[in-house]
């Protein structure tokens, strides 16, 4: 069966292991437990009649004592960056990271996912900053791990972009 | 090796081996598992076929093999529930090899601590921004900050931080729009400056004020500036097309709450805070300066820091200092 690396990628505490968890086991948790390296989850789906399996990687988030390792994307054939919506910064570091990560695995598809949309009244992204991803040509999803909303088109838009 | 007697290599190695649950794979170039051992089901690799590709065996290798580099160092990665492994893959000219130990109490390790510092960080954040929203002022200076509302003489150091890649006017594209960079700027800077314990103060033209030692810390206000403005160097080293000139002063200063418009905004008043001003208007690109009673507290960190006087200041002026990076 054709299998495909997906890494996860993004600041800390957006909510990448809560996507990967709600999308593989559908589950949901609001207690924070920071990853520390990579949690490898698989997920089988099949897209435009294509069975495929993709391999998740989950890696840690960027912040200040852990740089995210770019040997860990190596072989990815996707990724996600994950931004929090109610912390605006982390869509800057989605930019810093978005150029380190093409300088290490070249051009390959990826999509910007902005979770917790559930938090709407402490939303912090802007008409605004949805132009600028626009103008760079970036296709972006909303979506709220908690609630599940958006979650599983995320990655099947992904999916169809790898096919 | 390394010249150690017989005994001390066996006994290394026996520690290595007792604690770590060593396991290794043979792969040749076109995927083919070659030989295993070791520990192997420990990582959920039971159930191995021998020459058969490995791609539907062992998943975490997916795009992975053959190694592009000599060699790959990846600290901590759970492939099977409740282990983490270490994995170290080289490649020799036929086949590649892997090597898993357990990580999984070194990983915990870093959980504690790294789970410590997010939540802080996190925490930082919402601190800083009922601040700045919800909280009523009055509410906020006794409850978040450490001064008096009506006003009271406090030592604090003040960060200047100027964005000097705003100058060019190109109406064209929104991404050299002076306004979209100094909006970027300031989303880099400002989580960089509550990280380290500052609050940012205003923002005057180009240039962002912070204050250190309005929040209580246990370090001194100077250390936690010079720790800000030199991660916001580096982070403007990062990002391409973004400089920022830096400058900290220490000091006495009045700090109050004063009403402005229809609202009460924190207010310093004082030497220190002109002289950061001041100093900030003739500040260049991708430079920090610092005044004598900064330099004074630093410690250990004065070594980072070379005499230096700036073009249009009188002889008589108070020393200053600049950061160079070791
Ligand atoms: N409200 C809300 N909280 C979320 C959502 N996704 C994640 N979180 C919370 O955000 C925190 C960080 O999530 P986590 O998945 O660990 O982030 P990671 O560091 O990027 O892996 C946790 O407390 C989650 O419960 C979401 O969609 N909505
Ligand atoms: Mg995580």
């Amino acid at each position: 069966m054709l299998q495909k690396k997906i890494c996860m990628v993004g600041a800390f505490a957006t909510g990448k292991t809560s996507l990967v968890a709600r999308y593989v086991q559908g589950i949901y948790s609001d207690k924070y437990q920071t990853t520390v390296g990579v949690k490898i989850d698989k997920k089988n789906i099949s897209v435009s009649g294509q069975d495929l399996n993709l391999i998740l990687w989950d890696i840690h988030g960027e912040d200040e004592f852990q740089k995210i390792r770019m040997s860990y994307l190596r072989g990815s054939a996707a990724y996600i960056l994950v931004v929090d919506g109610t912390r605006r910064d982390t869509l800057g570091t989605v930019f810093q990271l978005q150029s380190k990560v093409e300088d290490t695995i070249g051009k390959v598809p990826f999509i910007t996912m902005f979770n917790k949309y559930d938090l709407s009244q402490d939303w912090e992204i802007g008409e605004e900053d949805l132009e600028e991803l626009t103008q760079r040509q970036w296709l972006y999803c909303m979506g709220s791990a908690r609630t599940g909303l958006g979650v599983e088109e995320c990655f099947i838009k992904l999916a169809q972009m790898m096919l | 090796m390394l010249n150690l007697p017989e005994p001390i290599v066996t006994f290394l190695c026996s520690i290595v081996v007792r604690d770590r649950f060593p396991a290794y794979l043979q792969i040749s170039k076109a995927g083919v598992l070659l030989a295993f051992g070791g520990a192997c089901d420990r990582y959920g690799l039971d159930h191995l076929h021998l020459h058969q590709s490995v791609d539907d065996q062992i998943f975490f290798l997916t795009g992975l093999l053959p190694l592009q580099e000599p060699a790959m160092h990846m600290p901590f990665l759970q492939i099977a529930e409740g282990v983490i492994a270490e994995i170290h893959m080289f490649a020799e000219p036929e086949d590649d090899w892997i090597i898993l130990c357990d990580a999984t109490l070194e990983n915990a390790k870093h959980v504690l601590i790294q789970q410590k510092v997010n939540d802080l960080s996190l925490l930082r954040r919402e601190q800083a921004k009922s601040l700045g929203h919800s909280m009523h002022p009055d509410v906020a200076a006794k409850t978040i900050l450490d001064i008096q509302p009506t006003g009271e003489q406090k030592s604090l150091a003040i960060l200047v931080a100027k964005c000097c890649s705003t100058a060019e006017l190109d109406a064209q594209t929104t991404q050299a729009n002076p306004l979209r960079k100094l909006d970027a700027y300031l989303s880099t800077v400002s989580p960089l400056i509550l990280d380290e314990g500052g609050i940012i103060h205003q923002n005057i033209g180009n240039s962002i004020v912070a204050v250190f030692g309005a929040l209580p810390s246990t370090r001194i206000a100077p250390k936690q500036a010079i720790a800000a403005s030199i991660r916001i160097l580096e982070a403007c080293e990062d990002q391409q097309h973004s400089q920022c000139a830096l400058v900290v002063t220490t000091g006495i200063v009045t700090v109050g709450l004063l009403q402005v418009g229809f609202g009460k905004t924190l207010t310093v008043i004082g030497e220190p805070m002109d002289l950061a001003v001041n100093l900030n208007k003739n500040s260049e690109a991708e430079t920090l300066i610092i005044d004598k009673p900064t330099f004074d507290q630093l410690d250990q960190m004065q070594r980072s820091f070379m005499p230096t006087s700036l073009s249009g200041r009188s002889a008589s002026a108070a020393p200053l200092y600049s950061y160079c990076k070791l």
